[in-house]
C-alpha cells in the first residue's frame, strides 16, 4: 500500500513536471526559431493573435480568400502588427484587388520589412494593372543576379519561373529598358513610344484613384515616375505628375490622422517621405523639396 | 513450496519502487519529448511561415490569364460556337430581307404545293431558291448551323421549317447577344485603365 501510495506521487509529479516543462520548452524553442527580420512582429504575437492568424492562413490556403482577408483585417484591428499587410496584400492580390494590394505590400515595406514572396505578388499585382513600368522594374528585381546583388534570398522554384514567364511576357510585349551602372534606366528607343502612350493612363489612374483612396493614388503616381524616368518626359508632363502628387499629399495628409495614423505609426509621414521621393526620382536632382 | 519462495537476497519492496521509478520517469520523458515536438510543430506552422508557404502555392505563374480561362473547354468547341453563331447571323439577316422583300431577289419565287407563301422555307435565306415548283429548294441550306438543312423541306412543311428556323435563329442570336456581352463584361470589367491597350493587356479577364 505504502508502495502504491509513492508510484502514484511519483507518478503525479511526473505529470505535473511535464505540463510545467512542456510549454516552457515549447516557449524556448519558438524563440531559438529565430523569425526572420521581415516577420518579427506576427511572430512574436501573443497565442491568441497568432491563432487567429493561423485561421487566416488556413482559409488562403483553402482558397477562401475573403474568409482570409476577413481574419486579416480583424487583426490588424485588434493588433499593429507591422507586416500585417503582407498578410492581407496576398489575400487581396488572390481576390483580384490588385491596387490595394499596392497599397497593403507598401504599407509593410514602410515597417522597414522585406519580404521575397510578398515582392512577387507586388510584382504580378502591377503587371495586372497594367503598371508595365513597375512591373519590368519589380520582376527585373527579383532575378537571382539582383538579389544576388542585394544579398537577398533567391526565390524558390515555382516563383522563378513566374519571373522568366512575365519578364518574357512583357518583353514580347515591347517594353523593355536598359540600365547602365549607376544610370537611371532608359526605355529601349523601340520602347519609347510604348512607354510614352503608358504615361497619361498612368495619371488618369492617379487622378481616378484619388477620390477612392490616396494611397491607391501613390501607387499610380509611382507608376508615373518610373514612365516618367523611363521616357525623359519634358515639363508639362513632370508638372502634371508633380500637382497630382501634391493633391495627394494633402489627401494623405487628411486621411493620415484618422485611419493611416490609427494603423500604421507615422503612416501619413512615411506617404510624405514617399511622395517626395517620387518627386526627386522625376526631377532627377538633389534639392528636390515638394 | 520451493517453486513460491523468493530468493532471500531481494528485498520485498525494491520491486514495486523501481517500478514506481522507472513508469515515472518514464512517462515525464514522454510527456517532455512530445511537448518538445509539439513546439517544433508550432513553429513550424508559425502564421508568417504557414503563409509564406500557402502564398508560394498560391503564386500566379501564368501571365496570360486568357488561357488559364479557356482550360476545360475544347477549343474546338468555341470554334463551332463561333460558326453557329455566323450562320445564325447570316440567316437572320437574310430571314429579315425574305420577309419584308418578299419579291427582292434572293426570294425563291417558289410557290410550295400547299401554298405557304416562303417557298418552302429556305432557312439559309440565301435566295438561291430556283423556284422548284415543288417547294425544293434544294441548295439553298447554305449549310449553317441552325437554319441550314431545312432547305429541302417541301411546300407543305415550309412554313414550319422556316418558323423553327427563324425561331432558333433569333434564340441563338439572342444566346449570342448575351454571350458577346458577357465576353465584353469580362475583358472590361477588371482591366484597369489602359490595360487594353497592349498586347497582354487584353488577359485581364479572370475567371
Amino acid at each position: 500500500m505504502m508502495h502504491g501510495q509513492r508510484a502514484a506521487i511519483l507518478l503525479v509529479a511526473g505529470v505535473w513536471i511535464a505540463a510545467r516543462v512542456g510549454p516552457a520548452a515549447a516557449q524556448r524553442a519558438e524563440e531559438r526559431a529565430a523569425p526572420s527580420r521581415s516577420v518579427l512582429r506576427s511572430e512574436t504575437a501573443d497565442a491568441a493573435t497568432q491563432a487567429l492568424l493561423l485561421d487566416g492562413v488556413r482559409a488562403f490556403r483553402a482558397e477562401r480568400y475573403e474568409e482570409a482577408l476577413q481574419i486579416f483585417h480583424q487583426v490588424e484591428s485588434q493588433h499593429l502588427l507591422s507586416d500585417i499587410g503582407f498578410y492581407q496584400g496576398m489575400a487581396l492580390h488572390k481576390l483580384g484587388r490588385h491596387a490595394e494590394a499596392l497599397s497593403a505590400f507598401r504599407a509593410a515595406h514602410r515597417q522597414g520589412l522585406s519580404e521575397p514572396i510578398a515582392d512577387y505578388y507586388q510584382a504580378v499585382s502591377c503587371f495586372r494593372l497594367g503598371m508595365m513600368a513597375r512591373a519590368l522594374r519589380e520582376f527585373s528585381a527579383l532575378q537571382p543576379h539582383e538579389r544576388a546583388r542585394a544579398t537577398a534570398p533567391p526565390l524558390g522554384p515555382k516563383l522563378m519561373l513566374g519571373v522568366q514567364q512575365f519578364l518574357r511576357s512583357i518583353e514580347q510585349a515591347g517594353f523593355s529598358a536598359s540600365e547602365a551602372q549607376g544610370a537611371a534606366p532608359r526605355a529601349q528607343p523601340a520602347a519609347a513610344a510604348l512607354f510614352t502612350a503608358r504615361l497619361p493612363m498612368a495619371l488618369a489612374g492617379a487622378e481616378a484613384a484619388l477620390l477612392r483612396s490616396p494611397q491607391e493614388a501613390l501607387e499610380w503616381l509611382d507608376e508615373a515616375a518610373e514612365l516618367l524616368v523611363l521616357t525623359r518626359a519634358g515639363a508639362p508632363d513632370r508638372g502634371r505628375f508633380r500637382d497630382l502628387l501634391l493633391r495627394v499629399l494633402a489627401a494623405v495628409g487628411a486621411a493620415g490622422r484618422s485611419r493611416l495614423d490609427a494603423q500604421t505609426p507615422g503612416g501619413a509621414t512615411q506617404a510624405a517621405l514617399e511622395a517626395n521621393r517620387l518627386w526627386c526620382r522625376v526631377a532627377g536632382a538633389a534639392d528636390c523639396a515638394l | 513450496m520451493t517453486q513460491s519462495r523468493e530468493p532471500p537476497c531481494t528485498p520485498r519492496t525494491a520491486a514495486p519502487r523501481t517500478f514506481a521509478l522507472i513508469l515515472g520517469a518514464g512517462l515525464c520523458a514522454a510527456m517532455v519529448t512530445w511537448a518538445v515536438a509539439a513546439s517544433a510543430d508550432e513553429v513550424a506552422g508559425s502564421p508568417f511561415g504557414a503563409m509564406r508557404a500557402a502564398a508560394e502555392e498560391a503564386a500566379d505563374t501564368e501571365p496570360d490569364q486568357t488561357r488559364l480561362a479557356r482550360r476545360g473547354v475544347p477549343p474546338a468547341q468555341s470554334a463551332r460556337s463561333e460558326a453557329l453563331h455566323a450562320a445564325v447571323r447570316t440567316a437572320i439577316r437574310d430571314e429579315v430581307a425574305h420577309v419584308v422583300r418578299p419579291g427582292a431577289p434572293g426570294h425563291s419565287g417558289s410557290t410550295p404545293a400547299a401554298g405557304s407563301s416562303n417557298g418552302n422555307g429556305n432557312g439559309g435565306g440565301n435566295g438561291n431558291g430556283g423556284g422548284n415548283d415543288n417547294g425544293n429548294s434544294s441548295g439553298n441550306g447554305n449549310g449553317n448551323g441552325n437554319a441550314g438543312g431545312n432547305g429541302n423541306g417541301n411546300g407543305a412543311s415550309g412554313i414550319w421549317q422556316l418558323q423553327s428556323a427563324v425561331s432558333s435563329a433569333q434564340q441563338a442570336k439572342h444566346n449570342s447577344a448575351v454571350q458577346a456581352q458577357r465576353s465584353k463584361g469580362a475583358v472590361s470589367h477588371p482591366s484597369p485603365p489602359g490595360q487594353s491597350r497592349g498586347p497582354i493587356l487584353s488577359t485581364g479577364a479572370r475567371r
